[in-house]
């Protein structure tokens, strides 16, 4: 068997016309295929009522009536307007364009107080000092240089002083960074290390290590990096 | 006042056979032979309220289609009325569903199958074929469904590219 739409059609008609009855209780009440046509109607009742008129051909013929009588008030009014009637928007429009102006004022003011926040935030960005490193000053070691290589006999520590240090600390290390020696609370910036004791811990070709440790007024210990020297062979 | 009145009244004028038409057609008699009460009724429910509150002026066309709805709704219902009157007293004007006659072979094993194959598609898209065999243009079905017209044509192709298939399993072949 074959078909097309037009057939189809004229079957589904003929049955809908095998089922025509007075319009019974079930049919939605004519105001509401007005409404469906005029006005906004939630998507449920759209639903219901385009279900039953979709089968029912009491109903079909109506809203057929209802849509041609809407837009012939719509197009006679258009003329209308053109001789002179006030000119107006649907009630939807009206209602979509009263949501748009608000929802376009809860964007205007979302975007204002986001400019003030970034606002406040540059300008307190700004306010802040400009704070490079720590803050905190550093023990810088001047003598002996890292890698130097030094006579046993001759060995003097300098270092950079430190502000609002109180006293300083020489540590001297061996090669597996074992303590050798720990100077007394200096002032000075600068140390030598005595001659017994220089030829007590250091030997001649090998690697030693020494550090700064600095102790400011207020109690707290700045410590410098490790320096490598290393002694030379025959004095 | 009555210089403001006329355009309205030319608009009303015009409408008033297309009332009656439709009426008519739906196989509602309009009660005046001249038809001219649904004119008359419809004039007097707008100039009343605009007397009564002249800010109904701002949305005049909104007001005027639903004082126009509202009258052909009440003949609507008062037609359906005296239609079931007749009815409960006979059963010749109602259309019932006809005792069951003898069957007409192939024909309504095609109907059977159409309709059953309309049944089964899903819900939206078996309502917009359904309103298209019944007759609805697109653009009046997207109308109606509150959907874009292009969203509509998609629907409409997809329940016939369904019903398609459905027809075929029953030996039916659907052509464009």
């Amino acid at each position: 068997m074959r078909i097309d739409q037009a057939r189809m059609a004229e079957i589904y008609l003929a049955h809908l016309g095998e089922k025509k009855a007075a319009p019974g209780a079930e049919c939605p009440a004519p105001e509401d295929l007005v409404r469906l046509v005029t006005e906004k109607v939630g998507r449920k009742e759209r639903a219901r009522i385009l279900g039953h008129v979709s089968g029912c051909f009491e109903c079909v013929g109506l809203l057929k009536s209802v849509l041609r009588l809407s837009d012939e008030i719509d197009r006679l009014w258009a003329e209308g307007e053109a001789r002179g009637l006030p000119r107006e928007e649907p009630p939807g429009i009206r209602l979509r364009r009263r949501f748009q102006g608000r929802r376009a004022a809860l964007a205007g003011l979302a975007g204002a107080i986001a400019l003030a926040v970034m606002t406040y935030s540059v300008i307190r960005l700004a306010d802040k000092p400009v704070v490079r490193g720590t803050g905190d000053p550093e023990v810088r070691l001047i003598d002996p240089k890292k890698g130097a290589a030094l006579p046993a006999g001759d060995i003097e520590f300098r270092w950079a002083a430190v502000p609002r240090a109180a006293r300083y600390t020489v540590e001297l290390f061996d090669g597996s960074l074992e303590m050798l020696w720990r100077s007394d609370r200096l002032t000075e910036t600068a140390w030598k290390l005595p001659e017994e004791e220089a030829g007590r811990v250091l030997h001649e070709g090998e690697g030693y290590f020494w550090r700064v440790t600095a102790v400011l007024e207020d109690g707290r210990e700045l410590v410098s990096k490790l320096a490598e020297f290393s002694i030379r062979m025959g004095r | 006042m009555a210089a403001d009145h006329g355009p309205i009244e030319s608009i009303l004028r015009a409408l008033a056979p297309h009332l009656r038409a439709e009426l008519q057609s739906l196989g509602y008699p309009a009660y005046s032979p001249q038809g001219d009460d649904l004119l008359q009724e419809i004039n007097v429910r707008i100039w009343k309220a605009l007397e009564g509150r002249p800010e109904k002026k701002i949305f005049l066309g909104a007001y005027v289609k639903r004082v126009v709805f509202s009258v052909f709704i009440n003949e609507v219902k008062r037609a359906n009325q005296e239609r079931s009157q007749l009815c409960r007293s006979g059963r010749q004007l109602c259309g019932q569903v006809e005792e069951a006659s003898p069957r007409q072979g192939s024909k309504d094993d095609l109907k059977e199958i159409v309709v059953e194959s309309l049944s089964s598609l899903s819900p939206a898209e078996g309502r917009v074929l359904r309103l298209r065999l019944e007759g609805f243009s697109f653009v009046e079905i997207a109308k109606l469904m509150a959907w874009p017209v292009r969203r509509t044509h998609f629907a409409y192709y997809r329940g016939i590219r369904e019903i398609k298939k459905i027809l075929a399993r029953r030996g039916v072949y659907y052509e464009d």
